[in-house]
Parts: structure tokens; C-alpha cells; sequence
């Protein structure tokens, strides 16, 4: 389960008062998470964490990112680590648990989610310049309580909808809806223990699954998000792959 | 007096309370979640379907009749409700905007009106491919049978208004918006309060001709009429402006009126083409093709005119104007313009309702029935059923007590059924069994012999069925000399008495008994109802074509309710008003409707609930939808009936017509109400009530309800969107004023029961429902004044001697939460190799016993005991666990061991080599040290795995040896088998081989190496302790 590095710089929406636009949820939304000026301050973040799954599994997790879209996720088991990387142009993976460690090229549909992550400040910062359409949608419940709900159509026609907590303006459900050669995936995160790094409330805890099995999420805690770390933009290159045609020794 | 303070007084008192106030509404409940059990198998009515192919894919908008629209964007692999946001479930017509696929409409209300039908609010508008929905109006108009888009301009927009079912009412006739929805006309108006749309239809050639039946209906409790003197045909040439009637006068060849309803098509590629099925004395399928003005008498054959009210719609083929579909029982198809027709839709379910022909391939059709969505791919001829849309429209609910139990239900038109509450790998439509026929209510495990089920078709059908091998024996009342029948309700009531074992019940006029399954009844009451012979003209039901299904049985017991505290004591409600009461089994009774204020005349008392905790309390709810009144009404009483408080259910905001009403289990004082629109909890006696909304609920209706005395979960028996069950419910009982004020706190914990981790199922493709199954992980419930938004809420676990055995992640709504903890320690470290070792993931489950939660918010800290059981199913003993719990714990303690030799294998391996890196090549040292290196590794490969590729290399070595073994012992929690514990010796024995290998090995070699190293001033290798080792890894260790 890859957690969104814009659900960390968060977006979000609410107001329960008057009527409410668009544009002044994104507007508190960003003024809640500290401001423009203190989120665009971040250049960079690295976080660790750990993810929960059915019958006690657990993995560790972290990500790097760095603006304006590099991303890097990776996950843990048994000391053999799962990377998932995009260096703004290029998406690829390790997936070593079968055997196999040399990297390969991500396709559409594990790429589309990742290349999305990778917009370090999220789809609403800026969101104008990114040809991201904004709408406010109403008010709308969260197991039965009240938000606002605020649609993204990110320029490549998927789109977020934004639950908005009323009283803080911060998100606490995100759904993803995304086309891929036409068909439809659909995903969402809870969201909430949000703390502050440099300046900026990002959620420390994310539940996030398919809409197809709401009732099964991913539990994610982070552990640590350290902002404006020194990061090296090769970690995000895809790596010279070894010859391996064959078998190889470990 | 200081005039001043006291004005103020005056403006802030009333603020007082709202500021003070416990907040007990949606989110106060709604985080304890529902899973939905389908089924799909079964699935449910569908009231219309369209679809467009967009982008070389087909997009399906399925309109159930009381489930909401389902959307597939894959030409129906996959469904998902896109309706739930709005306040009505039922739904009476889809169009999609001719020059946008992203526009589309929904009416609400299903038009065909059978009794059991629900009701909209509306007509609504998506603009963005039925995403999301706006409310455009018509909120009075309750069904709505079409709507017709102009294919030349978007904003215009007709709908067809049928209007009340029950009552009479204005907005009804056709409708006509110009601006998009913003504004509507009336167009087209019947000429009384009980006239509305029926049909309308248009060709996209010529948009200004509009056909329209208007349908003059009437729907009571007790009859149904079809027809009068204002149903007619209309037609429009002028965009709806101006409306001509067509009659037998003006047109030649139509019947002469009255008529009832009447089914109308226009041929899309031929627009003088029309086809009608009236409804008349002489019911017949007509067609003109001269837009209307002469007509020919085509088709009269049974299925044609069979049941008009339920089946009027004709589908003709896009592009040929012969080629005609009319639904009924059959759904029958004629090439020949009208002339014959043939059943095709004989392998589907039956009781058409609509046909969707693909414009740009006519052989792709998708029809819905009563049983759900269908899909021919050669012209519809052949079926398949679409098994993801679980729009089931159950009336009943019952339980057993199984683990897990079954669930047990009937439903409209889909006979009665049995399925698992929870099943491995999650309740697939496979997981249900039809168990009768016939429309399905009441279904119920007999109590006194499992082996078979009570079950019961409609008008008092009631069957004793096997459940192994579905012998089915009728064992229904019969009438006694000289009387007529017996007055059996379409939901007729069946119930087991809770203090007798094999005692049932059934509700005709009387109330019978038997205690010998239905081998014999006892009449024990009078007749128990107003007995007005007016409402007992059933065989006389139907208007211009009787319909004499007992769908208008009245004057008969609706429900029964015998007291679990004293059996003597028995509630009946009848369908015209009537409570009764017995309190001596039933040797006198004595209505009790009298005294209950506020519900007018003869409503039908759709629930009698007697209390769990007092002999003298009962419930009730009162519906009275069937005079046009939807608001709810439930009553309470605590002395037999001699007096009723109705209970504030409309002031607290709970909406439509009641169904049911039911206390908790073990706490008098929470309730629960099922109505037409959902459920709503009461936690004080039913003074304030919340909607429960948890994981999406819809507001579907919510028929029946039953909370499991032993799981206290709570099942919900929907019409329109299956069974859901809320898992343990418990912790609603502990939501007290004092618990609600607390910043936050535990709520009481249930027993942490371990069930069993099993696989089961197969994979079915995306085109197959399967519901989740109970987790198997343990429930944390804990109660939050407001959403945690900001800093960790944390959940750990302590065991019995205090030490951390888990940290859990924690949910942060507002209200009542529940965070679940796997109960797995930490797995064991697997030394790397080169693949994982997913047998080794996932640490033991603990062992039963006490163990302390504690839970820091901010700077507060809560604590509660979490009591772990063994799965009550286990044929292990408690000492059998142990000795598992042990083994498992032994094997990962050699599978840590083994993490500390491997690492410091490749500490010296690693080292020697970048020792080596720093000398001459040709420095004797320098090669003793690769020597070493490949020494030591070779010893490695002796215990992992190490050829990579991704391929299935088959290596195995010691870790994989062992990690599987791991993984055989976790997997079952009884006592390991006598080879996995002499494997366990043999894989212990052969790693301490290889260890002491590699210890001997470098105890042989390291000191002179050593000597060598800090000669020339390099570090020393140096083989890790493996204390040191374990210190250094604490946190990954178990």
C-alpha cells in the first residue's frame, strides 16, 4: 500500500457556515495546514512508518519526495525492500520478495497512482497553474458525520474528492478516482493524527483501500516525517539493471 | 431588577443548552461498521436499465426498485450504487442526455405499483456520468415511470409524473422543463387527484411528437384499482404545448375506453410507428404507422395483457421497427411488427420491467426482472445473470445459533433463503440457498430440530422445508366448515415462541398455534380484526383487470409478538388497526387500539415488539403510508396496552413509514427502528433517535431487524439492498449521558474471541458479489466527544506481566470507534536470503487470557482489560494451544538464532573482503582473506536460499527448512503433529551443525588473521556475539 505524499502536504475544505466556493475551502484548507508560504518552504521530506494488514502482518514503509515530483516508496519485510520510484518522467520498481531485485519499469496501472503522489504539495496548491479543476460538491457525511466535499479533476481527468473536516478545515477522507485505459480504480484514505513538521500539519495516521473492500484497509502510522532532508535525486533515477537474464547468487 | 441583565438572561438561556447539550446524532454511532452479505444471487427487482456506449465501452445505469442506481462502466463486469447520498432508495426511470453521456437522469419511485413499492422524492440530475445527483424537483411526485430528453437540445426534458400510489395529489401528469431542470411545467394533466403518468414516449427523429398514457390509480390497503374513466391516450406535436386525446373515435382501430394502464413505444427509426398495449376490457397490444391516427389490433395473447399495472413497457429495436420487445411475466419478442410473439426470456428470472437494445449492435440487450439484471449477447435469446448487483429486497430476517450463525430471510418475488453471517475467504452468492418459492417472508430455523426450516409463501403458503434434502411438507391452517377462507396477509406473520421450543405461530383473521410443527393448529383467538367485509373483496381487486393475487389481503394479523417473559402474554397487530392482547395464551383477548392516541383511523400495525425486560411493555409501529401518510409512528406501552406514549421518533428527525421496532437484547433502553428509509437507534428509551449511516448504509428500507443474542450483532433485513450486519453492537449500550460527556474513554470490551484464520472460496472474476465475513481480529471500542484530528491517539496492548506486546492503529471519528488488534506477536526475524519468507510473516497469535489496553490521548490515558478466548469451535484443548504457542515461539526463536548467524556469516564475510580491499594483491594476507570470505559464505548458502531471478529455483536450505516449518505450526493452533516436533529437533540439531561450522572455522583462523590485521594496522574481524547482536536488533525482535 503506497501512502500519498499529497495526503502528507494534505488539501482540504470545509466550512459550515455561509456558502462556501471552491476556491475559500482551498484557501482555508492551506491556511490551516499553515499557510502557503510555510508549505512551499518544504522542499523535500523523507518519513518512515509502519503498515498493518490482515492477520497481524506487518511491514515497514517509508518515502522520499522532493518537489516538485520526485517520489520514492518503499516497503520492508524480512530485510528485503520493495521500492517504488519516479524520477518526474520515468516510474520503476524493485520488487524483490520472489527473487527477482533488478529494476523494471512500472506500468500504467501501478505508475498512474505514484505519478499522482509525486506532485510533492499536492493538487490544490497551485492548482491553477496545474490545470486542476476545483468544485465544491456540499456538504456530505463521513460515517455520519458532517464535511464538506470538495471534487478535484486533476488535469488528466482523475479526480479527488476531499472530505473536509467543518471545524478545522483539514481533510479526513480523500477518494481517489482514476481512469486507466478507460476503466475505472477507485480508492480512498482516512485520515487524521495530523502534527506539525516545519511549519506544516501533515496526518500521521491514514487508513487506505480499494472502494471495492472498504471494510479492509491498510492501517498506516508514521512514525517520523523530517522535512528539507538533503536528498540525492539519483535515489529517484532508475538504476542501471545488472545483465540477469538467468539465475544469479545472492 | 436590572432590565438589562435580565433581557440578557432571556437571549442567552435558550443558548444555554445547545452549547451543553450531549451530541447524540449520525457520527455519534455510525463508526461501529456494517458489512454488506448480499446476496447477488438472488439479487433484486429492477425497475429500468439504459446504457450508452461511450468511448467504445458500454456504461449501464441499472435503476433498481428500491436499491438505488448502479453504475458500470464495463458493460456491467462491475456495479457500484451511485444513489446513496440521496434521501430515496426507489427508483422509477434512467435517461441518459442523447448529446452528453455525462448528463443523466433519475426518477424516483418505482411506478410499478405493486403493494410493496416504495416512493421517491423527485427527479434528479447528474452532470457528471451519474457520479453525483442533484435534486431537480417533482419532490411531490413519488414515481415517476419516464423520462424523455430531447435529442436536440439538452434542456428539454420531459417526466412522466404517475403521482401518489395511495392518495390523491397535484403533481402528477407530464412534466416539462426548458431550462435544465431548473423550472418544470405541468403539461399534460389528468383530470382528478388519482390520474398520472403512466408512459411516455418519443421518437429522436421526430422530438416534438410526444406520445402519453395517463393512468387513473388507485392503491388501498385493502383493493387496488387500475383504470377509469380519465386514463387515456395522448398525443403532442408541438413539444408537450398542446395535447390531443386519441380515441376510439378520433382513432380508428383504438378500444373503447375506459382503460387502464397503457404501455407506449415509438419506433426510433420509424416515428409514425406506435406501438400500445392497453389496458381495456379487451386488453390487446395495437400498433399504428401513421403516427397515431389509425390503428390495428395486433396482439391479445395472455402474457400480453397479463397484469398490466406491473408490466407496462414496450421496447422497440433502435434500428428496426418490427422488432419489439413487451415485458410481462414472459418477456416476449415479435419480429413481425406485433403480430406474434415468442417468450425468450425463459432461462432469466421472469417479471420483466425493461429492455435496453444497443443501437450500435442490436444483438446486445440488457433486460431486469424481479431477480435482477440481465445480458444477451445474441439478440434476447440467451441470458446471463449479473451475480454484483446485491439489490435483494428481504422482508424478514432471522438468525440461528450456529457459529457462525445463518441468516434467514424472504424476499419479493425471490422465494426464502439461508446464508452464512461470515464464511472464509468472505460470503460469496454460493454461500446462499434458496429453501422454498414463491415471494419469501418469514423464514425462521425451526427452533426444536434444526434440520429443518419454516418457510412461507405469499397469502399464508406456509411450508416445513429439510434443509439437506428440501422435502418441502405444506402444513398451512385451512378454513373450518362454512367458512369462506381464510384471511391470510401477503406477508403473512409467522413466529416462535420464545419460551417454548417448537411452539409456532401464524396470523390469518386468528391467531393459530401449533406445537407439533404444523401438524396440527389451535385456533386460539377470535377473529382479530375489524372484520369489515368492505376490505375483503380481494377476488374483486384490479380495476379493469382484476388481479386477484392476495397482494390486497386485509383484515388479517400482520404481527404477532408472544412476551419472552411470560408466554401466556401475546401481542397482535392487525393490517386495519387493531391490537390485541391476550394475557392467557389466548383464551381472551382484548383490542387495545383504542387507546393508543394519535395514529387515526385503521392504520396497519406493521410491528408488535413485546418487551425483553417488562411483561406489561410492548412496542409498536404504526404505518399508515397506505393513506398517504409517510411519517412515522411508534408507540410504547407498560401496562398491557392500557395506556401509549408515542415516542418522538419524527421530532428527532427519523423519516419514513415504520416497519419495525425492536429493544436491544440486554439493554432496555436502546432501541432500534427499522423504516422506509432506513434505521435509526434510540439509546434512551427511544427520547432521542440517530440515523445510522456507518460504512455507507443507504437509506434503504429497513424491513426487519433481529440482534443476535449471542454475537449481539445486529442484522438488518433491507428491501432493496440485502442483509447487512453490524458486528457487535455492544458498545451502543454503554453510550450513557455520563460516557457521552467524557472527553473520550474505553467502552465496555467484548470477549476477544480467536477465530479461526482460514482460506476458503475461489476466485469468481469481477462479475460475482462477495459480502465480507466477520474479522477475526479483536474489537476495541472506545467512545470520542469529537474527531481526533490532531497528535497520536495511541492503543497499546499489554499482557499479563506488563509488557508491550502490540501497538494498534487507532480510528478518530467522533462517537463511537473501534480499533481491532490481530492479537499476532511480532514476527519472527527471517534472515535475509533470496526470496521472503511469507510463512514466517506473521508472529503467534497470543494466548488466551487478560490483557490491558491502554489508550494515550494527548495527555490522557485510558486503560481496559481485553479478555482472549479460544474459537468455541476449536477441538483443541487450552493445553494444546500452549503447547503450539510454544513450538511456534520455539521455531521463531530459531529463526531469530538463525538471523544472528547468517548476520554474522556476512559481518565476516563482508569485512574479510574490504580487509582485503585495502592490501597489495600480492600480500599473502590479502588472499588469506578472500580465502576467508568465500569460506564463510560457502557455509552460508548451507543455511539460506541464495539464487535469485524471480524464477522457481526451488532452493531450499535451512531457513526456508525452518520457515516453513514455522508457518505449518502457525497456521493451526492445536497441538503440533509428532513430525513437525521431531522436525523441529532435526532443523535445530542440523543449524547448530552449520553454526558450529562456521564458529570452528573462524576460531580456527580469525586469531592469526587478527595478528596479520593489526600488523598492518586494520581493524580486526571480529564474529558479532550474537547478545550483542540481539541488543542491537531489540526493536525487530519479538
Amino acid at each position: 500500500m503506497r501512502v500519498a505524499l499529497t495526503t502528507l502536504l494534505g488539501i482540504g475544505l470545509a466550512g459550515l457556515a455561509a456558502a462556501q466556493t471552491a476556491e475559500e475551502l482551498v484557501a482555508k484548507n492551506l491556511q490551516a495546514k499553515g499557510g502557503i508560504e510555510k508549505i512551499k518552504a518544504i522542499q523535500s521530506l523523507r518519513m518512515t512508518g509502519k503498515i498493518q494488514g490482515d492477520g497481524g502482518f506487518m511491514a515497514q514503509m517509508g518515502s522520499t519526495a522532493k518537489a516538485p515530483n520526485l517520489r520514492r516508496n518503499t516497503i520492508t519485510v524480512q530485510g528485503m525492500t520493495d521500492i517504488q520510484a519516479y524520477d518526474g518522467s520515468t516510474g520503476w520498481h524493485i520488487s524483490p520478495f520472489g527473487g527477482r531485485k533488478d529494476p523494471e519499469l512500472m506500468g500504467e496501472d501501478d505508475l498512474r497512482g505514484l505519478v499522482e503522489e509525486a506532485d510533492f504539495y499536492g493538487p490544490l496548491v497551485d492548482y491553477q497553474k496545474k490545470d486542476n479543476r476545483i468544485e465544491y460538491l456540499g456538504h456530505d457525511t463521513v460515517d455520519g458525520d458532517d464535511a464538506y466535499r470538495l471534487k478535484v479533476t486533476l488535469a488528466n481527468g482523475d479526480i479527488f474528492y476531499y472530505y473536509l473536516d467543518p471545524e478545522t478545515y483539514l481533510e479526513i477522507r480523500v477518494e481517489m478516482v482514476q481512469f486507466i485505459r478507460g476503466s475505472i480504480h477507485e480508492s480512498f484514505r482516512n485520515l487524521g493524527a495530523y502534527k506539525l513538521v516545519a511549519g506544516v500539519y501533515f496526518p500521521f495516521s491514514i487508513e487506505a483501500g480499494s472502494m471495492q473492500s472498504p471494510g479492509d484497509p491498510a492501517r498506516i502510522t508514521i512514525d517520523k516525517i523530517e522535512a528539507n532532508v538533503a536528498v540525492n535525486p539519483q535515489e529517484f533515477k532508475l538504476p542501471a539493471a545488472p545483465a540477469t537474464a538467468g539465475g544469479k547468487e545472492f | 431588577m436590572n432590565r438589562r441583565a435580565c433581557f440578557c438572561a432571556l437571549m442567552v438561556a435558550p443558548l444555554l443548552p445547545a452549547q451543553t447539550a450531549i451530541r447524540y446524532d449520525a457520527g455519534t454511532i455510525s463508526g461501529l461498521a456494517a458489512r454488506n452479505i448480499g446476496s447477488a444471487e438472488m439479487s433484486g427487482r429492477i425497475a429500468a436499465v439504459t446504457a450508452v456506449n461511450d468511448g467504445g465501452r458500454l456504461t449501464v445505469f441499472a435503476a433498481s426498485a428500491s436499491g438505488g442506481v448502479w453504475k458500470s462502466v464495463n458493460g456491467g463486469s462491475t456495479f457500484k450504487p451511485v444513489f446513496d447520498n440521496a434521501g430515496v432508495q426507489s427508483m422509477g426511470a434512467v435517461a441518459i442526455d442523447p448529446k452528453n453521456p455525462k448528463v443523466v437522469w433519475a426518477g424516483t419511485g418505482e411506478s410499478w405499483v405493486r403493494n410493496s413499492v416504495s416512493i421517491g422524492d423527485g427527479i434528479y440530475k447528474s452532470v457528471d456520468g451519474g457520479e453525483n445527483w442533484t435534486n431537480a424537483g417533482l419532490k411531490d411526485s413519488e414515481h415517476i415511470a419516464k423520462i424523455l430528453i430531447d435529442p436536440r437540445s439538452s434542456d428539454t426534458v420531459y417526466a412522466c409524473a404517475t403521482g401518489h400510489l395511495w392518495d390523491d395529489n397535484t403533481e402528477r401528469g407530464v412534466y416539462r422543463t426548458s431550462d435544465g431542470g431548473k423550472t418544470w411545467r405541468k403539461v399534460l394533466a389528468g383530470a382528478n387527484g388519482s390520474t398520472g403518468c403512466a408512459m411516455l414516449a418519443m421518437s429522436p427523429q421526430e422530438p416534438k411528437t410526444i406520445y402519453a398514457a395517463l393512468w387513473d390509480f388507485r392503491r388501498q390497503a385493502w383493493t387496488f384499482r387500475s383504470g377509469g374513466p380519465d386514463s387515456g391516450l395522448f398525443k403532442s406535436t408541438d413539444g408537450g404545448d398542446h395535447w390531443t386525446e386519441l380515441t376510439a373515435a378520433s382513432s380508428p382501430g383504438l378500444p373503447g375506453k375506459p382503460y387502464g394502464r397503457i404501455a407506449l413505444a415509438v419506433a426510433p427509426s420509424q416515428p409514425r410507428v406506435v406501438y400500445a398495449m392497453i389496458e381495456s376490457a379487451k386488453s390487446a397490444l395495437f400498433r399504428s404507422d401513421d403516427g397515431g391516427d389509425h390503428w390495428t389490433r395486433l396482439n391479445d395473447s395472455q402474457f400480453m395483457v397479463w397484469r398490466p399495472f406491473y408490466f407496462a413497457n414496450l421496447i422497440v429495436d433502435p434500428k428496426d421497427e418490427k422488432k419489439v420487445f413487451k415485458v410481462d411475466g414472459p418477456l416476449l419478442l415479435s419480429v413481425d411488427g406485433g403480430r406474434t410473439f415468442s417468450s425468450v426470456g425463459n432461462a432469466a428470472h421472469g417479471d420483466f420491467h425493461d429492455v435496453w437494445i444497443d443501437p450500435g449492435n442490436p444483438n446486445l440487450v440488457f433486460t431486469g426482472d424481479d431477480g435482477g439484471l440481465w445480458r444477451s449477447q445474441d439478440g434476447g435469446t440467451r441470458w446471463e445473470h449479473l451475480m454484483n448487483l446485491p439489490v435483494s429486497q428481504f422482508y424478514h430476517v432471522s438468525v440461528d445459533q450456529a457459529e457462525p450463525y445463518h441468516v434467514y430471510g424472504g424476499l419479493q418475488d425471490n422465494s426464502s433463503w439461508v446464508g452464512d453471517s461470515s464464511f472464509p475467504g468472505g460470503i460469496s452468492n454460493s454461500r446462499w440457498e434458496n429453501m422454498f418459492g414463491g415471494d419469501g417472508f418469514w423464514t425462521w430455523e425451526d427452533p426444536s430440530d434444526a434440520a429443518y426450516i419454516y418457510a412461507e409463501a405469499q397469502g399464508g403458503e406456509l411450508g416445513r422445508v429439510n434443509r439437506y434434502t428440501h422435502e418441502t411438507r405444506a402444513i398451512k391452517p385451512y378454513p373450518q366448515y362454512g367458512e369462506k377462507k381464510l384471511n391470510f396477509n401477503w406477508n403473512t406473520p409467522i413466529q416462535m415462541s420464545p419460551n417454548e421450543k417448537g411452539t409456532i405461530y401464524a396470523g390469518a383473521q386468528f391467531l393459530f398455534r401449533s406445537r407439533d410443527h404444523g401438524q396440527s393448529w389451535e385456533r386460539i383467538s377470535p377473529n382479530l380484526t375489524t372484520n369489515d367485509p368492505e376490505k375483503q373483496k380481494q377476488e374483486e381487486s384490479g380495476g379493469v383487470t382484476v388481479d386477484n393475487s392476495s397482494a390486497e389481503m386485509n383484515n388479517t394479523v400482520y404481527s404477532i409478538s408472544e412476551s419472552p417473559r411470560n408466554g401466556q402474554v401475546i401481542w397482535a397487530g392487525t393490517d386495519d388497526g387493531n391490537v390485541q392482547i391476550t394475557r392467557d395464551g389466548g383464551r381472551n383477548w382484548t383490542n387495545v387500539a383504542g387507546n393508543v392516541p394519535g395514529v387515526g383511523k385503521a392504520p396497519w400495525v406493521s410491528w408488535v415488539e413485546a418487551g425483553r425486560f417488562a411483561e406489561g411493555t410492548a412496542y409498536a409501529t404504526f404505518d399508515r403510508h397506505m393513506y398517504g401518510d409517510m411519517q412515522p409512528y411508534v408507540y410504547k406501552t407498560t401496562d398491557f396496552g392500557k395506556s401509549w406514549t408515542a415516542l418522538p421518533v419524527a421530532q428527532s428527525g427519523v423519516r419514513g413509514y415504520a416497519h419495525v421496532i425492536k429493544e436491544d437484547t440486554a439493554d432496555s433502553n436502546l432501541l432500534f427502528l427499522g423504516t422506509e428509509f432506513g434505521l435509526w437507534i434510540g439509546i434512551d428509551g427511544g427520547q432521542r433517535w440517530a440515523q445510522y449511516k456507518g460504512s455507507n448504509f443507504p437509506p434503504v428500507a429497513v424491513r426487519d431487524l433481529v440482534v443476535h443474542p449471542r454475537t449481539s450483532d445486529l442484522v438488518l433485513a433491507t428491501h432493496g439492498r440485502g442483509i447487512w450486519i453490524i458486528d457487535d453492537i455492544s458498545p451502543l449500550r454503554a453510550l450513557t449521558p455520563a460516557v457521552m460527556s467524557e472527553d473520550a474513554g474505553f467502552l465496555p470490551v467484548p470477549p476477544a474471541v480467536q477465530w479461526m484464520e482460514t482460506n476458503g472460496g475461489w476466485a469468481e472474476g469481477d462479475a460475482s458479489f462477495t459480502g465480507p465475513s466477520h474479522t477475526t481480529e479483536a474489537f476495541i471500542p472506545y467512545y470520542q466527544r469529537s474527531r481526533h484530528i490532531f497528535g497520536d491517539l495511541k492503543i497499546e496492548i499489554f499482557d499479563a506481566q506488563g509488557k508491550l506486546v502490540d501497538t494498534v492503529a487507532s480510528s478518530k471519528r467522533r462517537g463511537v470507534n473501534r480499533a481491532t488488534w490481530s492479537m499476532h506477536l511480532k514476527p519472527p526475524k527471517v534472515p535475509p536470503a533470496a526470496t521472503a519468507m511469507f510463512q514466517a510473516a506473521t508472529g503467534p497469535r497470543v494466548l488466551p487470557g487478560t490483557y490491558t489496553v491502554k489508550m494515550t490521548k494527548g495527555d490522557k490515558v485510558y486503560t481496559t482489560q481485553l479478555n482472549v478466548v479460544l474459537d468455541p469451535r476449536a477441538k483443541f484443548t487450552i493445553e494444546e494451544r500452549r503447547t503450539q504457542f510454544e513450538m511456534v515461539n520455539r521455531l521463531g526463536a530459531q529463526l531469530n538464532h538463525m538471523s544472528w548467524a547468517v548476520d554474522a556469516i556476512i559481518g565476516v564475510r563482508d569485512d574479510a573482503l574490504a580487509r582485503a580491499g585495502g592490501l597489495l594483491e600480492n600480500d599473502p594476507l590479502r588472499g588469506q582473506l578472500r580465502q576467508l570470505s568465500e569460506s564463510v559464505d560457502q557455509i552460508r548458502t548451507k543455511i539460506v536460499a541464495t539464487k535469485e531471478g524471480g524464477m522457481i529455483t526451488g532452493e531450499e536450505r535451512l531457513r526456508e527448512h525452518l520457515g516453513n516449518l514455522y508457518g505449518d505450526v502457525n497456521g493451526y493452533e492445536g497441538r503440533p503433529t509428532d513430525s513437525q516436533v521431531a522436525r523441529a529437533d532435526v532443523l535445530t540439531h542440523e543449524l547448530e551443525d552449520v553454526i558450529r561450522e562456521f564458529t570452528e572455522l573462524t576460531g580456527r583462523q580469525l586469531p592469526a588473521i587478527n595478528r596479520a590485521l593489526e600488523t598492518n594496522k586494520l581493524a580486526v574481524l571480529r564474529v558479532v556475539p550474537e547478545e550483542d547482536w540481539r541488543r542491537q536488533h531489540a526493536e525487530e525482535l519479538p
